[in-house]
């Protein structure tokens, strides 16, 4: 029993009632050697640890935590062989390594969680200037006393057009003007949605009495408007010019 | 409990998918989070806790879980979100586990049902020094901060934090919650306006008092 004491790794021998009978000296170097071996197990791996050590019948393994000089909550890989009533155990600490990666992956979670939510800042960000970008690509020009000229930018989409009816009705219907001109000549692609609710805004301002007229419409376009549901029945002309010399 | 011991079979196996569809069903039959967190979700990580009790799993295996798990809840609040927009309640809250503290996803589900309440979150997961939560505190101004711990050992942290954040100039609510608080008693570790949570069903009431405007007595 003697060459045991000079085991590499922490040893202990104990009887039935798990009372430390021996143990080897770097036992003694990791932990406050007690009378009963459950007094070197964290509480809540006590029911385990009985578990492990009730199999008298030969050999069984397991994982504990531990309380050694270092830390009360250290993980341990026990084995344990019983021979005659006496039961030999090898307490092996979990590789340092273990801790060591562990603390590299919750680094690396906490940097994803916050990549996480920088990204989710610049879509936000990126949301709210393309809101601004929509509510810019729609301005509401007066030409002269009785005609107004809203140059469409971008796409023709349904945000394009529910950001801006609101503006172009009431400016519209301040002014006191008689001819709203809507320039297409800005007007990249088009979407059925799109082109859906600006012919829906176009006969809000007929109803309003107002006269609009659409210009610059490409050839891209009148596929469009004239897959629209309704067709708008107001002047197309292809320049502002003419336009202009319609009105006066 | 079926459904839990499914879940934490899906966990242990790292089954990110799988995992989210069994999720998917609860919310589709109408489950809440407050039953989906506590019925579902912890009692699958409990019952893992059971298997490595009964050395039927290892705490690698354990791992593999709780980062699946972790993946599920974040999934799980996301989709919350764009199901059905939250509208702000004006308040903010902190989340932490306390120094050395590893275990986060009791932690993380109470601060996703402060997100359901309308409240604005900054969660800082595990392991968090003391010096660290109060700087940022001092800067943030929440009106409530959540302490967690699962080991009894972590329970001496609690003191200092305890007072060190109730002492802060806006004098946030400070609550504690983890497993161990149904178990045992911690009121020794706070003060008279601490609060202790023994599960998600408190935090849950605690917030439902709040969004009715049923003032605390705390952080006055």
């Amino acid at each position: 029993m003697l060459d045991l004491k000079f085991l590499p790794q922490p040893y202990f021998l104990i009887d039935l009632d798990y009372n430390i009978l021996d143990f080897s000296q770097v036992s003694s170097e990791l932990f406050y050697i007690r009378k009963n071996f459950l007094d070197l197990v964290d509480r809540e791996s006590q029911g385990k640890t009985k578990n492990i050590l009730g199999n008298l019948e030969g050999r069984s393994e397991g994982e504990l935590i531990m309380k050694t000089k270092e830390s009360p909550y250290a993980l341990f890989d026990l084995s344990v062989n019983w021979n005659d009533g006496r039961g030999h155990i090898i307490c092996i600490e979990k590789d340092h390594r273990l801790i060591e990666l562990e603390s590299i992956v919750e680094k690396h979670r906490t940097r994803l969680a916050a990549t996480n939510l920088e990204l989710l800042e610049k879509k936000e960000l990126v949301e709210k200037t393309l809101f601004e970008i929509k509510s810019l690509s729609c301005p509401f020009i007066k030409l002269t006393q009785s005609t107004a000229l809203v140059p469409l930018f971008g796409n023709l989409d349904s945000e394009l057009i529910s950001q801006n009816e609101k503006r172009v009705l009431e400016k519209s219907q301040d002014g006191g003007y008689q001819e709203v001109l809507f320039d297409f000549n800005g007007v990249g692609n088009l979407t059925s949605e799109g082109v859906e609710a600006f012919v829906a805004l176009v006969k809000e301002l007929q109803v309003m009495g107002l006269h609009p007229c659409i210009i610059g419409i490409k050839p891209n376009h009148a596929f469009y408007l004239n897959n629209s549901k309704t067709v708008p029945d107001v002047p197309f002309l292809n320049t502002l010019s003419k336009a202009f010399i319609k009105s006066f | 409990m079926e459904k839990a011991i499914e879940l934490s079979q899906l966990l242990l196996e790292g089954d990110q998918d799988a995992s989210w569809e069994l999720l998917e069903a609860e919310i589709k039959a109408s489950k809440d989070s407050l039953y989906i967190y506590e019925h579902i979700i912890t009692a699958a990580m409990r019952h893992i806790g059971h298997l490595w009790e009964t050395n039927k799993i290892t705490v690698a295996d354990e791992h593999l879980a709780t980062s699946t798990c972790d993946y599920l809840l974040a999934r799980y609040i996301w989709q919350k979100g764009k199901d059905q927009p939250i509208s702000s309640i004006g308040k903010k809250a902190m989340f932490l586990c306390v120094e050395n503290e590893q275990h986060y996803l009791g932690l993380k589900m109470a601060s996703q049902l402060f997100i359901e309440y309308g409240w604005e979150t900054k969660y800082h997961g595990p392991n968090l020094p003391l010096e660290y939560i109060k700087k940022a505190a001092e800067e943030w101004k929440p009106d409530a901060i959540c302490l967690s711990f699962s080991i009894l050992y972590h329970a001496e942290n609690l003191r200092p934090y305890i007072k060190e954040l109730e002492e802060l100039p806006n004098h946030p609510a400070v609550i504690v919650g983890g497993r161990l608080l149904s178990q045992y008693e911690f009121d020794r570790y706070g003060s008279e306006k601490t609060l202790f949570h023994k599960n998600l069903e408190d935090v849950n009431d605690w917030l439902d008092r709040h969004r009715h405007g049923v003032k605390s007595n705390v952080g006055s």
